[in-house]
């Protein structure tokens, strides 16, 4: 006799199947293929090292920067009830779905030497921003913020926020009590819109391309590092790849591991 | 602390919730708010808090203002000298039970030292001072609320209000419970102002009580006197009395408004509308007509039995309709089952028969 519940039916386990495929196969011929041998000596290289650190310095500064301003933006839409609200909610969530090559255009219409926020300051100060490193992280920023933003949101509006009141009722105001009750309960949500938020300024291709262009060593980040060394050296995007992927792995535990599960208020 | 007393008019609406609650508590005073789930006792605590807004109203602790619709004066909540304390502890999972007591000092200006030396001066009154380093998550329902309360007194408060405090503990931890709480009130010196559904806490609790029905206080007084001569069904159903409504001739006579006629004791210069308390352990059920002296004798149709404690509870169809509380053998000598025709007599001296007075401003 078998116990528990029926098979599923064959041909939705055959589709699943060939998904679930259909998803590894890429990853597994990137494993394959992997000059193994020589990697120490790819990745040891000055441009890809000089791709690696360019990449992890902005995406630190772009996570950083966008919790910085993201976590007061997630508290606003969460806990302050303002006319338009509803908009500014969906405008947040607009470079989520939005193609980064979108975003990098619109980056440089606003903020490029011609652009409406740009041109002013380069009449006044000569100075443009496109094709900076700056500008690598503003176009990371503006891409990655949005996960931060909605993560935190999501845990804010989720609260109890009966704890909150228990703070007031104690004298601390509404800072107070983001900072030392509200914030601390939900470490957890952070991390993960945190994480995430890295995630995607690491990754990110599209808009850095556009808004920031293609320097070694000034605006090369690792993505785009890898996309031409496709065509002169494939060997070394094997290389830049595989430390990508070995990042995102990473990002994968982090957010899974349990110290991000653990619920603090059972 | 001692800040003066609270004087409150509370007007809230809110959807169908309509609240009109006037409220005065001295220093050192209990006051109780009792009544049904959904009565408004609990918006009423959180106005006084400031985390409802008052429609119109005002509230006034010593010679401050807290709140004045109309003059425009609102305190915001963390700048009220006022203490919560919640049914669910709500301590801060993060912290430890020395700082979540801490948390109050510090927040009205000590520094992380001194906070933490009140916190630890707090917990030792309280008994708790060997939990000063457990986090939330390790204590019993009854140390949560234990630490609830510490946290809410070690803030300096000059009124406290307790929502529901005991009623998310199991039956013996709220005894024990029930009796420090009574304690540490009347050590606190402040005027407090408790909400509850719970008669017993209500009785143990309260210099005050308050009953408030659908938005309105429906009685207020003493609670022993509260207890004796209740004014609404919901009280009488609470205190375990049959209460009846009617009119008092000259002669002492009480016509029922439900039907039926009661005698009682004396003749009372109290005429016209009244309220009739009868204790079910003072009714007296019989096979036949009962002979001897009780003035209060009519027939009814038993409908129910429920055995409550080491009593038997019977009630009973009739002119007036009645609970009795007899004894499980008086039960099995009658031959009680519903449906049975008995006799019901009542002594005169048994009635409690009082004005259904309005309640006091």
């Amino acid at each position: 006799m078998r116990r528990g519940r029926a098979l599923p039916p064959w041909s939705l386990t055959v589709l699943a199947a060939l998904a679930l495929l259909f998803l590894l196969l890429p990853l597994l011929a990137l494993l394959l293929r992997a000059p193994w041998a020589s990697l120490p000596r790819l990745l040891g290289e000055p441009s890809v090292r000089d791709a690696l650190r360019l990449s992890l310095v902005t995406a630190v500064i772009a996570t950083s920067v966008a919790t910085v301003v993201g976590v007061p933006l997630a508290w606003v839409l969460a806990r302050v009830d303002f006319p338009g609200r509803s908009l500014a909610r969906a405008l947040v969530t607009l470079p989520l779905v939005l193609p980064p090559v979108v975003g990098g255009v619109a980056l440089l219409l606003a903020l490029g030497r011609r652009g409406v926020v740009g041109g002013l300051i380069y009449d006044w100060t000569g100075w443009s921003l496109p094709f900076s490193t700056a500008a690598v992280v503003v176009a990371e920023t503006f891409v990655a913020m949005p996960f931060l933003v909605i993560t935190v949101e999501g845990a804010l509006r989720g609260f109890d926020q009966r704890y909150e009141e228990a703070g007031a009722m104690l004298g601390a105001g509404r800072l107070t009590v983001l900072r030392r009750v509200t914030l601390p309960m939900l470490a957890p949500s952070l991390a993960a819109g945190v994480v995430l938020c890295f995630a995607r300024a690491l990754g990110e291709f599209g808009a850095t391309i556009t808004f920031a262009g293609n320097a070694p060593g000034r605006t090369q980040t690792m993505p785009l590092a890898v996309y031409l060394a496709l065509e002169d050296d494939p060997q070394a995007a094997i290389a830049l790849s595989l430390v990508l992927l070995v990042v995102s792995l990473a990002v994968l535990l982090l957010l899974r591991d349990r110290w991000l599960r653990r619920d603090l208020l059972t | 602390m001692t800040g003066g007393a609270l004087a409150a008019q509370l007007q809230v609406e809110r959807g169908s919730l309509s609240l009109h609650v006037d409220l005065a508590a001295s220093a050192g005073e209990v006051v109780v708010l009792l009544g049904p789930n959904g009565a408004g006792k609990s918006t009423a605590l959180r106005a006084l808090a400031g985390l409802t807004a008052l429609t119109a109203g005002r509230i006034a602790l010593g010679d401050q203002v807290l709140d004045d619709v109309e003059a425009g004066v609102f305190v915001p909540p963390e700048r009220r000298p006022v203490g919560l304390v919640h049914q669910d502890p709500l301590l801060f999972p993060h912290l430890t039970v020395r700082d979540n007591v801490a948390f109050g000092v510090r927040a009205r200006g000590a520094d992380r030292a001194a906070s933490r030396r009140v916190a630890a001066e707090w917990l030792e009154r309280l008994r708790l001072d060997h939990l000063a380093a457990v986090r939330p998550a390790a204590l019993s329902g009854g140390q949560a609320q234990q630490v609830a309360l510490t946290r809410a007194l070690a803030a300096g408060p000059q009124l406290l209000l307790l929502d529901e405090p005991l009623a998310a503990l199991d039956a013996s931890t709220r005894a024990v419970l029930r009796t420090e709480l009574r304690e540490h009130l009347t050590t606190y010196g402040g005027p407090s102002v408790l909400v509850t559904h719970d008669p017993l806490d209500a009785l143990v609790l309260a210099d005050r009580l308050v009953v408030v029905e659908a938005g309105r206080v429906v009685q207020a007084g003493p609670p022993g006197d509260v207890a004796r001569r209740p004014h609404t069904d919901f009280v009488a159903r609470l205190v375990g009395l049959n209460l009846y409504r009617g009119t008092r001739a000259p002669d002492g006579a009480v016509a029922l408004d439900g039907g039926g006629v009661l005698r009682a004791a004396g003749t009372s210069s109290a005429t016209g509308p009244v309220l009739v308390a009868l204790r079910p352990g003072a009714v007296a059920l019989h096979a036949s007509h009962p002979e001897g002296s009780p003035r209060n004798v009519w027939r009814g149709t038993v409908t129910g039995i429920e055995l409550v404690g080491d009593r038997v509870r019977v009630a009973i169809d009739g002119a007036p309709s009645v609970l009795a509380d007899v004894t499980a053998a008086a039960v099995a000598d009658l031959g009680l089952q519903p449906g049975l025709g008995v006799w019901i007599s009542v002594k005169a001296n048994d009635l409690e028969v009082y004005r259904s007075a309005p309640p006091p401003p």
